[in-house]
């Protein structure tokens, strides 16, 4: 007896330790504990037994803190660039949320679709995917979201499971379509650029967003019952004033003419003049907008203006190449500021509330980025990886069934766990083994496989790209799944209390097929994730 | 046990001010950005830091750049502690919720004991070296034309991980008070308790005939 257990001190704990620690850390999440507070917890209980049986000297947890604290250029929460991007996203989400865009944005989709069959579940789509590019976080967007169109959806005799499903899915578009909160983390973890991941997301997205469009298209089509169609005397609109049209126009003319003739009038270089033109036009849109008042005209302006400037502003940006993903950040931060004060909802309170709000959502993603770099750096101290990679090795696949494989369980894992634990426990166990893998990869992405050093890290980097676009499609569909899809539970949170949980889940279905199909999409098309960065940014 | 509740009370509102606070950190960080994005691009600004550089040696935009992370850091580590009040924090809720709310308090009280607490005490300790190792050595930026001090900033880290500490005994001291006190203290700690499944945990949201979220509604600072 006694030599089994020195045994197992000794040779079985010694090696399996990290086996020892995931199971633990399953088993403590389930508890229902602050999922931070587990990890903590787990690589604490778990050093001091490494500690024990000498596997790690307790100076590791020195290097917990200094991962946590970063510096180095890549990882790390505080002393990091890059990180700054998130609570400016946040902000920005949280703060837009406050302003009357969506509103605006849906009352006019709304009009311009009344045609088309399902119009109503269609304008919510493609607000989903405008309000998308202007916003890096979901949560507080499905709320928003089924706020503003469930009751009317539900009044004009829409189906609950098609009405919830469409908006659901709509709103968790947000995470994916940049500006991304979880791009930002993934780009930062498997270290590469974030301009390039979020350029490259920009074509997945609109390939789901395409996908919610159809099927609702097909659907409504079909069966005109679930998705009745709009009176025509409902909602009817005066095109607009002829007089104010010409000024607007006559104006937009003007400054760009300014823009770029602006050396004609003699005008100073010291100021960026295409800007301005856009700030001008930008200004000239919102003003023309309300003299207009409700008329179409009038309701395209501020309906559209809006999210195209907070658009052109952070992903333009990054675009041109003019900011970096941080400071384009901050600059959508003062946007959605400016945008709340046209729109007359910036007082103290809303201040108040969206700061609050943003601090919280900050703490909560960076309590779990704390508590799962405690854990990554044990799980590596005590030789986690190596086990997991022999554990790959073991199961002898090649890489497109590991592939695969990596896609099911990162789906699976979806069932139960937020985006935020997946990307900071999962992805980084997963990304080396990608990383070996990239020269097999090659071929499907239209490269050759590199011969020397620059050529094979150009392969690694295209490769890792790819898939990290692919697991942020994936976990997108995490948002979906029942029983723990968080969309569904922020939706039910605000849902009138006659929309069922169970035609929630039901509504959901169609739309995490349709997001399965998405990721096999983009696996077999890998250009779709490709081919724009390279463009953007060069070969 | 009414002096557990009573300090409770006041970690709670301490963990809270601090958090609430340095929730208001977001503002100077935008601003920050915009300055640094906006004077980058003026020749009569960029001349005027050149100078700067020249003269004493510190040059305007690293230190902008340095202030943005140095108010990102201290923005998510203050805030931990609110977070943990505010039940914001992740939870996987699939077991949780269809226990009653005496077990729930029981499987909290356990894992601050045993997970939570001894950790943040780990990251309060370690932190604390680095700070003072950070202010013994006089570590400054290390692009040398930066913002200096570092000690200040990762001695944020301890305060930090002090408040979410405090949030902790809070949480504990009142999960005692709700499995041993008496009735009035039981009644008393199952107010403050934020962390049962069946109060909703997302803040009513109600919007007005615009279209816009009216404010007041939902209390994201809580009460207290």
């Amino acid at each position: 007896m006694l030599e089994y257990w020195e045994w197992f001190i000794d040779d079985h704990l010694y090696e399996y330790i990290g086996a020892y620690m995931f199971v633990a850390l399953a088993l403590a999440l389930f508890t229902g504990l602050p999922v931070a507070f587990a990890l903590g917890g787990i690589s604490l209980i778990f050093g001091l037994i490494a500690v024990w049986i000498d596997a790690v000297d307790f100076q590791v947890f020195f290097a917990v803190i200094n991962r946590v604290w970063g510096g180095d250029g890549q990882s790390g929460a505080v002393q990091n660039p890059i990180l700054v991007a998130i609570p400016c996203f946040v902000f920005m989400g949280t703060m837009l949320e406050k302003s009357r865009v969506a509103a605006d944005l849906l009352h006019i989709l709304q009009i311009m679709l009344k045609r088309v069959p399902g119009g109503l579940a269609l304008s919510v789509t493609v607000m989903g995917t405008i309000m998308a590019a202007t916003t890096g976080i979901i949560g507080a967007s499905v709320v928003m979201m089924t706020l503003l169109a469930l009751p009317t959806m539900l009044k004009r005799g829409y189906d609950p499971a098609l009405a919830t499903g469409t908006i659901a899915a709509s709103a968790t578009l947000g995470i994916l379509i940049p500006p991304s909160i979880m791009l930002v983390l993934m780009a930062n973890l498997l270290v590469v650029s974030v301009g390039n991941l979020f350029i490259g997301a920009i074509l997945p997205g609109l390939v789901l967003s395409g996908l919610y469009f159809v099927y609702i298209l097909v659907r409504a089509s079909l069966n005109p019952s679930i998705a009745p169609p709009i009176r025509d005397d409902e909602i009817d609109m005066q095109p607009g004033k002829p007089i104010n049209i010409l000024i607007y126009v006559g104006l937009c003319v003007f400054a760009v003419f300014l823009a770029y003739e602006g050396d004609v009038l003699g005008l100073s270089e010291d100021i960026n003049w295409p800007l301005m033109a856009f700030l001008a036009v930008f200004g000239i849109s919102m003003f023309i907008g309300k003299r207009e008042g409700n008329t179409l005209f009038g309701g395209i302006l501020k309906g559209f203006m809006p999210p195209i400037f907070l658009i052109v502003l952070v992903l333009g940006s990054i675009f041109a190449g003019w900011a970096t993903p941080t400071e384009a950040a901050g600059v959508g931060a003062f946007g959605s500021m400016i945008l709340a004060w046209v729109n007359g909802t910036l007082t103290y309170n809303v201040m108040r509330e969206v700061c609050h709000r943003t601090g919280l959502t900050t703490a909560m993603i960076f309590f779990i980025f704390v508590g799962a770099t405690a854990f990554s750096t044990l799980f590596r101290n005590v030789y986690g990886e190596d086990l997991i990679i022999e554990f790959i090795e073991w199961l002898e696949l090649s890489p497109w069934p590991l592939l695969l494989l990596l896609m099911f369980a990162v789906f699976m894992l979806g069932f139960f766990f937020d985006f935020l634990e997946i990307t900071l426990i999962i992805l980084p166990v997963f990304a080396p083994v990608i990383r070996v893998m990239a020269p097999a990869f090659a071929p499907h992405l239209g490269l050759e496989p590199g011969t020397n050093q620059a050529a094979i890290d150009f392969v690694e980097d295209q490769v890792i790209y790819w898939f990290a676009i692919l697991v942020a499609v994936n976990l997108q569909t995490s948002f979906l799944t029942p029983p723990f899809g968080f969309a569904l539970f922020y939706m039910k949170g605000v849902a009138p209390s006659s929309v069922k949980m169970q035609e929630i889940y039901r509504g959901i279905i169609p739309f995490v097929t349709l997001q399965v199909i998405g990721i096999l999409i983009v696996l077999e098309f890998p250009q779709l994730a490709l081919w724009l960065p390279s463009l953007v940014f060069g070969k | 046990m009414d002096f557990l509740l009573k300090t409770a009370g006041v970690f709670d509102k301490i963990a809270r001010g601090i958090g609430k606070a340095a929730s208001w950190l977001i503002v100077p960080l935008v601003f920050f950005i915009i300055f640094d994005v906006v004077t980058r691009k003026i020749d009569w600004i960029k001349n005027l830091s050149a100078e700067v550089t020249i003269n004493y040696g510190y040059s305007v935009s690293f230190i902008l750049q340095d202030l943005e992370w140095h108010f990102h850091g201290m923005l998510l580590l203050l805030t931990f502690g609110f977070g943990y009040l505010m039940n914001a924090h992740v939870r996987v809720d699939i077991f949780r919720e269809h226990c009653s709310r005496r077990r729930q308090t029981w499987i909290e009280t356990l894992g601050l004991i045993i997970f939570a607490i001894p950790f943040l005490l780990v990251m309060i300790k370690f932190s604390f070296d680095m700070a003072y190792a950070s202010f013994l050595q006089g570590e400054g930026s290390e692009s040398q034309v930066g913002l200096g001090w570092r000690w200040i900033i990762k001695s944020f880290l301890v305060f930090g991980f002090l408040v979410a500490l405090l949030a902790a005994l809070a949480t504990l001291f009142r999960c005692l008070g709700y499995l041993f006190g008496n009735p009035a203290q039981h009644a008393e700690a199952e107010q403050g308790i934020q962390f049962f499944t069946d109060v909703g945990v997302l803040p009513k949201v109600e919007l007005d005939e615009n279209g816009v979220e009216k404010t007041g509604t939902g209390k994201p600072g809580g009460e207290g």
